[in-house]
């Protein structure tokens, strides 16, 4: 079964949680907003397009708009494929994780 | 807001960044993503510059992503791992720097000291041999000299006679054309108000077009003003043209007196135009009475050739040589007289390039002692580090991924220590250039040139890698629990941790070692040089060069010569003065064949070349040259008096070997009248065209029996340069007020004028040694004194159970000594295999003996020792209750 690498696991969440609003720009805002982390442009969008490579996501465009010099926006769905993926990855590291003492994460 | 448009530059990287994005991700994807980052710039606010860096940052991450993505793909598996996350773990190293910016950024200086030795080095290399010359297709280019077969097949060469151009260099299916100019010739420039010299050689018509090289104004010369009559032009050099006419654009046209002659200005060549740069050219009119079979050894012409396609230099010279021997068959067989082809590039670079190379095979040197001292502080770093990197294994980070944070700290270290050394290297070649180091004059000015700045980032990332693959190396091995267990994640690392900066630290032992021998030998040669008797006595010798107003009279010449020495001597305090052609060591060289009258029957050279000195009676005892046998020139030796030479004593041998050369004759075409003269003395020997070889040998004739219109006037005085300067020019305007006095000099600036080539070599090369052996004591020191933090509380155990002095200083020598043995054992190895090289840097070099290499290797212990002082003093130190509690 394929796996899915600790970043790519972010990025399906991100999708996940965003529902129907999941593009590009807000992928990137609910990463930053929930992790604290600042991934570059370049990380995001080369995964979200591996992503769907592979098949674990799906896109559909939008209505082109102005501000976005006329530009359409891409939408992006999880397949079947990429939940069973990301389920599975999740599902290691709990696993994984199991009785194994950690220091608790710092709070950003 | 509106998305950022507008304004050409920005409308060209939305373009070029639309492009490249399209390129990488297919139009529709690109599209959403130009589309994300249009709609996120349109959101943001602040001024247009700040947005524009926003915009630029953005998108030059995104185009990296999309690239590492590809890269990804196109290399699968393991590759693509590590292409993977290089963006990211660039990120990580730099945060990494910026939290503890201590021993980066020592690693960086250390770097940026290192790549400028190369840097510089290889800017020189690169001037020499990489840059084109400024002609076209200069490869093919070659300089034509006339060569004497010597004894043991040695050669001298010279320059060519004219009757040589036309019938033999002319005429030779090797050369699809050649070109020539006078050798050493100067005209006076009557400006109106003052008399100037300059140098005026003349030129024929075709060396220009030759050489690819057009008028810069008005024209070049034509074939019908190679007569004589019709030569009364002039071309200017660009440089003589912005100094004496301001750049005056109407210059074409007008007139300039030349030794008192009016001559046309035809045109102005370009910088670069020629081999030599004279002030102005003048054509090469030369009537019939050139090329008459006896002016044949009348060498004046510098001539460069340009090979037929599939021609080289030695096939040239093989026909060269055919056809001469063909012309003059006689001069073929009893001179061994031969024409010979030399690629003008290596001509024109000679020794310079020889000393480059072996600089910068030490500058390379350098740079490895450098990365195996930055890789020792970056293990060690990483070793600190270890309880972080264990963590980070718990944690899932793969150890593909520490090497690869490993790598991109070095490589982010690496390429700051590379920019900084980019910017040194642009000093100290604003430095060179205006040093006028003659070593450098052929190669001009010297600049960071495109390919310098290529150079060193292939320097930077050759360095990252060899400096990163230690601790990458050693970061695929941390496994959390041996970290736990070895190091209890205190600073002294790991097992193989130490056994990698011990091997790090032999390295730069040896290289380093390489080194100093290097810097030995160049020292022992430089040593050399320095106690060289140059023959002559440089010291309180003062130098004027002089020169005859043009139109006089051989006779009226020599009465003027003699007037001014005269003149001269009788200054207060100049205890003796005298005339010679051109003082040892000044580059000028005047060489001539000449016949014997009568030669042994058993002498077997019979090249008849001599180096040619017209002198007056007084140069002898004020130069300090020592008549050895028969007598020096006197004043009875007059125009009218018998023609007379005195040898030196390396001429003498050579013709007249085990017999005294006085009272045999000679046959040479100097003399006013005659031809033949007679030997009268011999003197003692000068080095002329360098300290470090022999010359060939000398011929002195008396200045008046053959008065050259260029002299120089030598003065043996008490008096220091700034008060014989004035009084040797006041002198000369009251006898001979027509007369320029070109140049005073001391004539101790010419013997250090010849050493200080070797001198800058070797200090450079001292520079490098010293450097590298700093570098290999740091290693030293760091490497022992963390062992002894390591092994405190072993330390404190042995003392507390009785363990002297004498056994703890023992325990941390032993290790000084074996990295010192294993060290020397390489370096020795290779400093006598590097030899070659390196012995080249100066002149006449000493060999690589053993016992230089046994006292650089005892020199290192003594440096090994001297690093390894503060660990042993921290040892001794150690309180053995303390070490044990605290430990």
């Amino acid at each position: 079964m394929a796996t899915l690498g600790e970043f790519e696991v972010l990025v399906m969440l991100s999708v996940l949680r965003l529902g129907d609003a999941a593009y590009g720009v807000a992928v990137r805002k609910e990463l930053a907003a929930r992790t604290g982390r600042n991934p570059s442009r370049g990380t995001v969008y080369a995964t979200l397009r591996r992503l769907e490579e592979k098949g674990h996501v799906e896109s559909q465009l939008g209505e082109p708009t102005a501000e976005r010099g006329g530009r359409a926006k891409r939408f992006l769905r999880p397949t079947r494929a990429g939940l069973e993926a990301l389920s599975g990855s999740l599902r290691d590291l709990d696993r994984m994780r199991e009785g194994v003492g950690l220091p608790a994460p710092e709070e950003a | 807001m509106s998305a950022p448009t507008g304004g050409a530059p920005r409308r060209l990287v939305r373009s070029v960044v639309g492009a490249l994005v399209t390129m990488l991700a297919g139009r529709d994807h690109a599209d959403a993503m130009l589309g994300d980052l249009d709609e996120e710039a349109a959101a943001r606010s602040g001024g247009a510059l700040l947005r524009g860096f926003w915009y630029a940052r953005e998108a030059s991450s995104l185009v990296a992503g999309l690239v590492v993505e590809r890269a990804r793909g196109a290399l699968g598996g393991a590759g693509a791992h590590w292409a993977g996350a290089g963006w990211d773990e660039l990120r990580t190293a730099f945060r990494g720097i910026r939290r503890r910016p201590g021993g980066p950024a020592l690693v960086a200086l250390t770097m940026a000291v290192a790549l400028t030795g190369v840097t510089t080095v290889f800017s020189l290399v690169h001037a020499a041999w990489l840059r084109d010359l400024p002609w076209d297709d200069d490869r093919a280019l070659v300089r034509v000299f006339s060569a004497y077969g010597g004894l043991d097949g040695a050669t001298s060469r010279t320059a060519v006679a004219p009757e040589v151009l036309r019938s033999v260099v002319d005429a030779s299916p090797a050369l699809v054309g050649a070109g020539a100019w006078t050798v050493g010739e100067t005209v006076h420039f009557d400006t109106g108000e003052k008399t100037v010299r300059l140098d005026a050689p003349r030129v024929t018509h075709g060396l220009f077009g030759l050489l690819g090289v057009e008028a810069e104004r008005g024209r070049l010369f034509t074939p019908e003003e190679e007569t004589p009559g019709a030569d009364a032009v002039v071309l200017l050099s660009d440089a003589f043209w912005r100094s004496a006419f301001g750049g005056d654009d109407d210059v074409v046209g007008r007139t300039m007196v030349l030794d008192g002659a009016a001559h046309r200005i035809v045109g102005v060549v370009p910088p670069a135009a020629a081999p030599v740069e004279p002030d102005v050219w003048r054509p090469l009119a030369l009537g019939p009475e050139w090329y008459v079979d006896g002016r044949l050894g009348w060498e004046m012409l510098d001539v460069v050739g340009r090979l037929a396609p599939g021609t080289d230099a030695p096939a040239a010279t093989r026909s060269l040589s055919e056809a001469f021997a063909a012309r003059s068959p006689d001069r073929a067989q009893r001179l061994r007289q031969s024409v010979v082809a030399v690629p003008l590039r290596e001509e024109m670079l000679g020794a310079t390039g020889r000393v480059l190379l072996g600089l910068l095979a030490a500058a390379v040197l350098v740079v490895l002692v450098a990365c195996a001292n930055v890789a020792t502080l970056l293990v060690a770093r990483f070793e600190e580090r270890a309880r972080d990197i264990a963590v980070r294994r718990s944690l899932g980070a793969t150890s593909g991924a520490l090497a690869r944070l490993a790598l991109m700290e070095s490589a982010v270290v690496c390429a700051l220590g590379g920019a900084a050394g980019l910017a040194l290297t642009q000093l100290a070649l604003a430095g060179l250039t205006r040093s006028r180091i003659d070593l450098l004059a052929p190669l001009g000015r010297l600049q960071v040139s495109p390919a310098v700045v290529l150079f060193t980032l292939l320097a930077v990332g050759g360095t990252a890698l060899v400096v990163g693959l230690a601790p990458a190396y050693r970061a695929r091995r941390v496994e959390a629990q041996a970290v736990v267990r070895e190091g209890g994640g205190r600073a002294h690392g790991t097992r193989t941790g130490a056994a990698t900066r011990r091997t790090l630290v032999v390295v730069e032992i040896a290289l380093a070692l390489v080194l100093m021998s290097g810097v030995a030998v160049s020292l022992r040669s430089l040593h050399a040089l320095t106690r060289v008797d140059p023959g002559f006595r440089p010291g309180g010798l003062v130098a004027a060069r002089l020169e005859m107003p043009a139109g006089r009279l051989a006779r009226e010449r020599a009465a003027g010569w003699d007037r001014v020495t005269e003149r001269v001597a009788a200054i207060p305090g100049v205890d003796a003065a005298g005339l010679v052609y051109a003082l040892p060591l000044t580059g000028t060289a005047w060489s001539a064949s000449f016949s014997l009258v009568d030669p042994d029957p058993d002498q077997a050279e019979l090249e008849p070349g001599a180096n040619m000195r017209p002198a007056s009676p007084g140069y002898f005892q004020a130069a300090g040259l020592k008549v050895v046998r028969g007598r020096g020139l006197s004043e009875a030796d007059g125009p009218d008096a018998l023609p007379v030479v005195v040898v030196d004593e390396t001429l003498g041998r050579r013709f007249w070997p085990g017999r005294s050369p006085v009272g045999r004759r000679v046959v040479l075409g100097v003399f006013l009248d005659r031809d033949t003269a007679t030997v009268v003395g011999v003197v003692s020997d000068v080095r002329d065209q360098g300290l470090h070889a022999p010359d060939s040998g000398h011929m002195y004739f008396p200045v008046a029996q053959s008065p050259q219109r260029t002299m120089t006037l030598v003065a043996r005085s008490t008096r220091d340069l700034p008060a014989m300067g004035p009084a040797l020019r006041e002198a000369v305007r009251e006898v001979e007020p027509r007369m320029p006095v070109v140049s005073v000099e001391r004539a101790e600036e010419r013997v250090r004028a010849a050493l200080a080539g070797p001198r800058v070599a070797t200090l450079v090369l001292a520079g490098f040694g010293a450097v590298a052996a700093l570098l290999a004591a740091l290693g030293i020191f760091g490497v022992v004194g963390w062992t002894v933090r390591g092994r405190i509380r072993e330390i404190g155990t042995r003392v507390a159970l009785g363990a002297a002095r004498r056994d703890v200083m023992a325990l941390v020598l032993g290790q000084v000594g074996r990295l010192w043995v294993l060290g020397a054992a390489l370096g020795v190895a290779g400093g006598a295999a590097a030899g070659a090289t390196l012995d080249r840097i100066v002149p006449g070099g000493a060999a690589v003996e053993p016992w230089v290499l046994a006292l650089t290797a005892a020199a290192m212990g003594v440096l090994a020792l001297l690093a390894a002082l503060v660990p042993v003093v921290r040892a001794l130190a150690v309180d053995a209750a303390e070490a044990l509690r605290g430990g």
